[in-house]
């Protein structure tokens, strides 16, 4: 399984000079599993940066963990939905009242986008993701809603004997006097529980999380306390704050990682980035 | 900006998971929050009213009793359920903007922080 | 790991912070949670007594109103949750200790967005000769 970061940057895309090595694109990742088969999760201004797929791609996934801009901005600029012979399958969480192409026609019309979601040519098929095991060509996928603002889901995939979980919404410790006191009462911890790679939320250092509770997002502390009860193989911090440039996720990173010994390996999102999948490393390439 | 309370939070994320309608209001009886089913009850997005006041939001859907008395803002269940810091049950009948009437149950309940001080209430209600 | 839907880990996390008695039950039945408040109320430590279906909480010994005996099968909880509709009643329960509570109760199923069935939770609170009368349908 090769993950390719394309956009590694939550809330806003921040591109400028001190971002350049993490990015500043927003959320945006892609999954090539061994037989070919392309799995993109989430839509943020990231995907442009995909190349358009040659003829020896018949159908792409797109993975919407939920509807919030910076995880679907980039999806009126995604090549693939121009290509005629190409079949595009968009996943997206559930709704009570609207179903998915509603809601993402709520952006992706006149008079926010030009081209309606009925205008693009590729063959386009809408889902609601299942909460559950469901298989995609080349991968399994376990879906769940995680707690973040509006329904929001995490995907766990399951491809080439490797295993990859992508959170990178998420807030479980809002209102949890005792966080993690108890894994089965902790969100999303089912679908990284010993996982080989975690992609999760560590958007906030912990003096300035206590100014944005209820936003839906977590700390880098809380994250690496998630992934080592967890028992996950590698974390790749995710989500960075618009805020936070290079130097300073280099520091938050470092500061977080001299604070014990933790049992998993660490590798930080970078956009333009890749990490083959084994059993038991992620080898970055 | 100050983070509004916890309890609020919490309730305003887990109606937006839940698939019963939910209405929020805060200490005062201005309209804070309903969620997407209470939206398709109401016959109203919540973002064409936001959060406006009782004496507004109070008269939107001409709400009455069982006896087709129209309620005063102040007499909703919700707001009774905030200024008396109890639970009220009730039924009673709602006018949408579309002309059509709904008749609707309604469970009230205040929503104190922990130190006793009232935060607001909320109602989780459907159609009878 | 039995791990919990997201609403119910929401649900429990606000609930924990009400003052008004609260239980939560997940879609087999099991209550999975009840604040400080039942705990106080019912004399009980629910972290002692671990995750148990709502049919073998047997001391409760409910009644209706009129003090006839109701199977706990027919408790607003367990109506909600197999009904799948909200049941508002007045009704006794007792505590572990024996003391009988008249109380009102609303107990509400619980469905997630895309039609998960979730569980049911339930409010109670004891009626009051003080208290105005909440209106009842």
């Amino acid at each position: 399984m090769k993950v390719t970061f394309w956009g590694t940057r939550g809330s806003l895309p921040s591109p400028r000079p001190g971002t350049t090595r993490y990015g500043g694109n927003t959320s945006c990742v892609e999954v090539q599993t061994g037989d070919g088969s392309v799995v993109l999760l989430d839509a943020g201004s990231g995907i442009h940066r995909l190349a358009d797929f040659g003829a020896g791609t018949t159908r792409v996934d797109v993975l919407l963990t939920h509807l919030h801009m910076d995880h679907i901005l980039g999806l009126g600029f995604f090549g693939a939905l121009f290509q005629p012979d190409l079949e595009v399958h968009i996943w997206g969480p559930p709704s009570a009242t609207l179903d998915l192409r509603s809601r993402l026609s709520r952006y992706l019309s006149p008079p926010l986008f030009p081209v309606r979601l009925a205008d693009l040519p590729c063959k386009l098929t809408l889902h609601d993701a299942p909460r559950g095991t469901f298989d995609l060509p080349g991968a399994s996928v376990t879906a769940d809603l995680v707690c973040h603002p509006g329904p929001t889901l995490g995907y766990r995939l399951a491809a080439d004997g490797a295993t990859l979980t992508y959170i990178p919404d998420h807030e479980p410790a809002l209102g949890d006097r005792h966080f993690l006191a108890s894994t089965a009462w902790t969100s999303g911890f089912a679908l990284m529980a010993g996982v080989d790679l975690l992609i999760h939320d560590s958007q906030y250092t912990d003096e300035e999380y206590p100014s944005h509770i209820g936003w839906g997002h977590s700390t880098i502390s809380q994250t690496m306390a998630l992934a080592e009860a967890a028992g996950v193989g590698t974390l790749a911090p995710f989500h960075h704050d618009p805020g936070h440039n290079d130097v300073q996720l280099d520091r938050l990173f470092s500061a977080a990682l001299k604070e014990r010994d933790w049992s998993f390996e660490f590798s930080p999102a970078r956009e333009g980035t890749t990490l083959t999948l084994g059993r038991h490393a992620a080898l970055r390439s | 900006m100050s983070a509004p309370p916890i309890e609020i939070l919490l309730l305003k994320q887990v109606a937006g998971y839940l698939a019963m309608p939910l209405f929020l209001v805060d200490e005062d009886g201005a309209l804070e929050y309903y969620n997407e089913p209470a939206e398709e009850l109401l016959g109203q997005r919540y973002e064409e009213t936001g959060q406006i006041a009782l004496e507004i939001w109070g008269k939107l859907w001409a709400v009455t009793d069982l006896d087709g008395r129209l309620l005063a803002p102040e007499e909703l269940p919700v707001v009774v359920a905030g200024r008396e810091r109890r639970p009220v049950l009730g039924t009673l009948s709602i006018r949408r903007p579309d002309g059509s009437d709904r008749r609707l149950t309604i469970t009230a309940l205040p929503v104190e922080a922990e130190d006793g001080s009232l935060l607001g209430a909320f109602a989780i209600f459907w159609e009878s | 790991m039995n791990a919990k839907a997201v609403e119910l880990i929401l649900l429990r996390q606000l609930l924990s912070r009400l003052p008004l008695p609260a239980t939560l039950v997940d879609a087999e039945g099991n209550v999975v949670y009840v604040n400080q408040a039942t705990e106080r109320l019912l004399r009980i430590d629910h972290r002692e007594m671990g995750e148990q279906p709502l049919i073998s909480f047997d001391f409760l010994d409910p009644r209706r109103a009129d003090e006839t005996p109701m199977a706990l099968r027919e408790m607003p909880l367990a109506m909600a949750l197999h009904e799948r509709r909200p049941q508002q009643y007045r009704m006794i329960i007792h505590s572990s200790d024996g003391v009988p509570h008249r109380i009102v109760t609303t107990a509400i199923p619980l469905d997630g967005q895309g039609g998960t069935p979730l569980g049911a939770m339930s409010f109670f609170w004891e009626e009051d000769g003080q208290q105005p009368e909440p209106a009842l349908p």
